[in-house]
């Protein structure tokens, strides 16, 4: 009976109506004058042109600005710019379209203009809550699959100084609206679903396994608590490979959606659990390598999936019933389930990477790169959720 | 546009130890200065009522309460609740107590947002398709909870003993406090119908046609495992205030996915036998639930072997023998009712709460006006007529 919250705070809109009824959405939301943030790549597809469209054809909001973000440039650079430009313009409101990295850089800015705290490193500690002082609508229109942070309350910050990126955790990072439209989402290349498809399960087997914990007197101490995450993650594995081999063969707008939806809302749930070892290890091999955080997750799904067997076999064996059916599920021995997911996991990203994603090249560590890996790690928060205690010499082990 | 929106954020649940404390503090930082109480004559002369104005008092200015509510939600409970609203200039509601009271705040809301006075005018006047008026609606359930706390349901009696049922966006619900302290003695009886009850929303929202929302089935999902791990103990020991609230949790989240999911047929054929005969709510429900899914073909229409695999492994599952997935359902469906059966006394039959074939012959007319075809044809099959 320990207390606990759950908010199912950002609303997820999917279809074109979303974007046509922008205005109608800005405006109930308080926003007269907004801040479109997208990338020049949404400019030649015409794709902000749509947007533009959507904002002002109420004539009740105006576009007060239009930031076309650079990825590559540092995250202080960016936001330095971003809130110049929003503070100069009179903006009231902001509307992000892009990828992973563009929308984390919008939910910081929102995060600095409504608590006035321009520097948002002092949101780093969990125990810094911001505080309300003015209020920026946000709605975010995802373009790629399976990124989830369109509507999470959890955004990344690359820490020039050590080398590392840092999570930071806040309500008021959530967005308002979530536009998931699936007609964006149709023009991503196979490559690009595919690895759409292994990050949706990455957080799926990260949140299924999560442990919770709590300061219990003097200790920190693993507790039950009620547990809304692990469900959406059961949801999302349910009939996972089937729907994940059909998307990936057929891509149909149904499938890819229906999938965008799932992955959406997985990143609603785990907002209550937080993630694990696939996310903490994918992101700190990202920081370590200097290469893209999803050329990073096949290696951080088979070797976090072999670092926990042991610590987790019932809750794998729970996540094989999901994954392959109850069917087949019942044909495996009681002692061989938890092995049989780990098995079908592997077997699944392998086929996927083969068939789909030829070029994918995993990394290979020296043992500097695996001591430097650990170190990220362990700064990382996320690695709290995983149910095998941080254990430095096994975690270099199912890396070599 | 084809879409109403109401622009609140979705619900928000607080739940186990604090959940009152923190309410209040929440109600804070959305800006609740000056709130009006709802609540039902049951829960004001239970006691419960001030049990949650101990833990409130401090932190909240109630300027205008409202404690009359009876067994069945009315009109004039609304409009006389809308005055006190105003009169005290408020800028909140709570509803602390059972079903007609939560309709009564929810009708109060959707009344403020588009300005209408007479509730029975309401479906003649109200146009509006987008409302940016925001005003928050905190949900305290003090019994083994209805399901209609996160609905965007509501029923209503006129004087004149017609039914008004709406079902719009703008009857939000913000907040939901589930405290234990609230989750008070019952009787076994009541566990048992109340969870019941629970399995069948959650089941009920699980069977669709087409694929359910993700939200539909996390919340079915969660009310089903709940409901799992503590049923049996909750009937067997029902002084254990942590397996009641859990039964509480679990119907909260089940009438949650219930109420977002298009399954009216069983809700109206309920609520209409229930006008015609005075029986409970949840009683009938349940009973129609259990005949439905023994006489519903569910492999023609629902995606069994889908169903099995989200509800995953628990006690009332039984893989054993080869079975389809609708067997596994139906099985699974009456060893919960059966295993129940051995510990408390709960009816089985509509004539175990007095329910005549003459009441029936008017639930059927009524129904064949509503209703045609396969629908028509299912209630029939249903109620045995």
């Amino acid at each position: 009976m320990r207390y606990a919250e759950f908010s199912n705070g950002t609303k997820i809109i999917d279809g074109e109506s979303g974007l046509a009824d922008l205005h109608i959405l800005l405006c109930g939301l308080g926003a007269s004058r907004v801040m479109i943030v997208g990338d020049r790549e949404l400019i030649d597809s015409g794709y902000l042109e749509k947007v533009k469209k959507g904002v002002l054809d109420g004539d009740k909001v105006d576009i007060g600005a239009v930031y076309l973000g650079d990825e590559s440039l540092g995250v202080d650079d960016v936001l330095k710019d971003m809130y110049f430009v929003y503070m100069s313009n009179d903006c009231d409101g902001i509307i992000v379209c892009g990828g992973g990295r563009l929308i984390d850089y919008a939910k910081l800015l929102r995060l600095a203009v409504t608590t006035q705290v321009k520097d948002v490193r002092s949101f780093f500690s969990s125990s810094s809550v911001g505080r309300k002082v003015i209020n920026v609508p946000l709605i975010t229109v995802p373009v790629k699959f399976g990124i989830g942070n369109g509507c999470n309350a959890m955004a990344l910050y690359y820490d020039r100084e050590k080398k590392l990126s840092r999570n930071i955790f806040n309500d008021l990072l959530s967005p308002d609206y979530c536009i998931i439209d699936d007609s964006m989402l149709m023009r991503m290349s196979k490559s690009s679903l595919a690895y759409g498809v292994l990050n949706v399960l990455g957080r799926a087997i990260d949140g299924f396994v999560a442990i919770h914990h709590a300061r219990v007197g003097i200790m920190i101490k693993e507790v039950d608590v009620y547990d809304i995450g692990e469900v959406f993650c059961r949801v999302v594995l349910t009939n996972f490979l089937d729907r994940a081999k059909s998307l990936l063969e057929i891509g149909d707008k149904d499938r890819i959606l229906k999938m965008a939806l799932d992955s959406a809302y997985l990143a609603k749930g785990l907002d209550v659990n937080g993630m694990g070892m696939i996310y903490s290890l994918a992101l700190a091999i990202s920081d370590v390598k200097g290469i893209g955080f999803a050329r990073c997750l096949p290696t951080a799904i088979k070797a976090s999936l072999d670092y926990n067997l042991r610590a987790c076999p019932d809750k794998y064996a729970q996540a094989l019933w999901a994954f392959l059916g109850w069917e087949k599920y019942s044909q495996y021995d009681k002692a061989k389930r938890a092995e049989g997911f780990v098995q079908a996991v592997k077997d699944f990203v392998d086929g996927v990477l083969q068939k789909y994603i030829p070029d994918h090249v995993a990394p290979q560590f020296t043992d500097d790169e695996r001591q430097e890996i650990v170190t990220a790690m362990a700064y990382d928060p996320h690695m709290l959720n995983n149910p095998r205690h941080f254990d430095i010499f096994a975690i270099k082990a199912v890396l070599k | 546009m084809n879409k109403q929106y109401n622009f609140e954020r979705d619900v928000k649940f607080l739940t186990g130890r604090g959940a009152l404390r923190n309410a209040t503090i929440i109600m804070s930082n959305m800006g609740c200065r000056k709130v009006l109480l709802i609540c039902d004559e049951e829960s004001n002369s239970s006691g419960k009522y001030k049990k949650v104005l101990r833990k409130f008092n401090r932190e909240v200015n109630i300027v205008a309460e409202y404690k009359k509510v009876k067994e069945i939600a009315a009109c004039e409970d609304c409009e006389n609740a809308l005055r006190l609203f105003k009169e005290g200039d408020c800028d909140s509601i709570i509803a602390i107590g059972d079903k007609s009271a939560i309709f009564v705040a929810k009708a109060v809301k959707i009344m403020l947002k588009d300005n209408v006075s007479i509730m029975s005018n309401y479906l003649s006047c109200a146009v509006n398709s987008i409302s940016s008026l925001f005003l928050p609606l905190i949900v305290i359930p003090t019994y083994l909870s209805s399901g209609v706390e996160t609905s965007n349901y509501i029923r209503l009696s006129m004087q004149d003993g017609k039914i008004i049922e709406l079902d719009t966006p703008f009857a939000h619900t913000n907040v939901v406090a589930l405290d234990p302290c609230l989750c008070g003695k019952s009787r076994a009886k009541e566990i048992a119908s109340s969870g019941l009850c629970t399995l069948a929303m959650a089941i009920t929202s699980l069977l669709r046609n087409d694929d359910a929302n993700t939200m539909v089935k996390v919340y079915a999902l969660n009310a089903i495992t709940l409901l799992t791990d503590n049923f049996k103990e909750s009937v067997i020991k029902k002084y254990s205030v942590k397996r009641r609230f859990k039964i509480a949790l679990a119907a909260i989240l089940a009438g949650c996915a219930y109420w977002h999911s298009p399954h009216m047929v069983l809700t109206k054929l309920t609520n209409v036998i229930c006008d015609v005969s005075g029986a409970n709510f949840n009683d009938v429900f349940n009973l129609l639930f259990a005949k439905g899914v023994m006489v519903v073909d569910l492999t023609a229409d629902f995606d069994m072997y889908t169903i099995v695999n989200l509800i995953g492994e628990n006690e009332y599952v039984d893989l054993t023998g080869e079975k389809s997935s609708e067997q596994i359902i139906k099985n699974s469906v009456k060893k919960y009712y059966s295993e129940l059966g051995k510990y408390v006394k709960y009816p089985r039959t509509l004539e175990d709460l007095d329910v005549t074939d003459e009441m029936l012959g008017k639930v059927m007319e009524d129904m064949s006006a509503q209703y045609d075809g396969k629908s028509l044809e299912l209630i029939k099959k249903i109620i045995g007529k």
